[in-house]
């Protein structure tokens, strides 16, 4: 157990308003486990009335908020993972929409088979298809961001892809060398 | 996501990470703050700070997961003492991390949903700050309101 003394909101309140001590402060709650347990129970039957009553539209909505959001966090990341490859993004994006194939790519103007080869890593996404993705999306997830998926996987191709780095290797001629001595 | 400097307007780039052992050892002696927070260790507590000086924590939040309820419970906050009040240096700092709550809240499936347990008279101050809305006694923030808050402090980042 610590020995720190704290400030009390009466403490603060001496010093600063009531709107300054809510723009820098959120308390811990000093009721007792009796009280604790009552705010729960009557916070938990609210809690799963709002939840019950969220409109599928609602729940799309969150949940394409979320991709977005853990897009961000994989660009800020400097390794490529599996996961979030344009065509498993892709992939997921098409099960939270709840469409078929052939729906969704009815709504994007493409070939069904051309879908299929985009879901199977057998072909690349255009910019044209980037753009429609933004507009389907409402605007949730921006063009960018399925270009920003393709292009870290394109770059760690180019890291891990030794065998073709070879054979590109062998056919440069007059290659620059640099001996420098300090 | 960006911070501004109150006496110059300029913006300043921050990021928030969670708390290190060694950042708690600081903290209990940091005059900047005047909570305990070693009793937060058993939650998830954030720090925020500038990125052009890491080693000085201008706030904190320490957070429970209540996976089965939906909900990210924010269990504490503090901005250090010189950016409080009127004086403040650097403003946003609160914002950012009740942001930061929102989009975990967000990324863990709970749809946005966040709660705190306010004191009584400070309710309407949270309410229209940040558009909490009571749950009994609490003040929770889901959906659209979390989405705009995140939006509003993080942008598209």
């Amino acid at each position: 157990m610590s020995n720190k003394k704290e400030k009390t909101y009466e403490d603060l309140r001496k010093k600063y308003s009531d709107e300054e001590i809510a723009e820098s402060f959120v308390f811990r709650n000093n009721l007792s486990t009796e009280e604790q347990q009552e705010a729960d129970a009557e916070f938990m039957k609210l809690r799963m009335k709002r939840l019950k009553a969220m409109s599928d539209e609602q729940m799309l909505k969150g949940e394409l908020m979320r991709m977005k959001l853990l897009m961000q966090d994989y660009f800020r990341q400097s390794k490529f993972i599996e996961e979030f490859s344009f065509s498993n993004q892709l992939k997921n994006y098409i099960s939270l929409i709840k469409k078929t194939m052939v729906e969704f790519s009815k709504d994007l103007d493409i070939h069904k088979t051309k879908l299929s080869r985009l879901l199977n890593n057998r072909e690349n996404p255009n910019i044209e298809l980037m753009y429609r993705l933004e507009r389907h999306s409402g605007m949730m997830i921006p063009a960018t961001y399925w270009y920003r998926l393709t292009t870290k996987k394109q770059e760690e191709e180019i890291k891990t892809n030794m065998a073709k780095r070879d054979t590109e290797y062998k056919r440069v001629k007059n290659e620059l060398r640099f001996n420098l001595t300090s | 996501m960006k911070l501004t400097h109150r006496p110059s307007g300029q913006e300043l780039e921050a990021a928030i990470s969670e708390l290190s052992s060694k950042d708690f050892k600081n903290i209990y002696k940091d005059d900047g703050f005047s909570f305990d927070w070693d009793l937060e260790e058993d939650n998830e507590v954030y720090k925020i700070y500038l990125l052009s000086g890491e080693e000085e924590i201008l706030g904190l939040m320490s957070l429970i997961d209540r996976k089965v309820e939906y909900r990210v419970h924010l269990n504490l906050l503090e901005v250090r003492e010189e950016h409080q009040g009127k004086s403040k240096k650097i403003t946003k700092i609160a914002g950012c991390l009740i942001a930061f709550a929102a989009s975990l809240a967000i990324k863990r499936g709970y749809y946005g949903f966040f709660s705190l347990m306010p004191k009584t008279t400070l309710i309407d101050h949270y309410q229209n700050k940040y558009g909490f809305r009571q749950y009994g006694r609490y003040l929770g923030i889901e959906g659209e309101t979390s989405y705009k808050l995140v939006e509003k402090y993080f942008g598209d980042e």
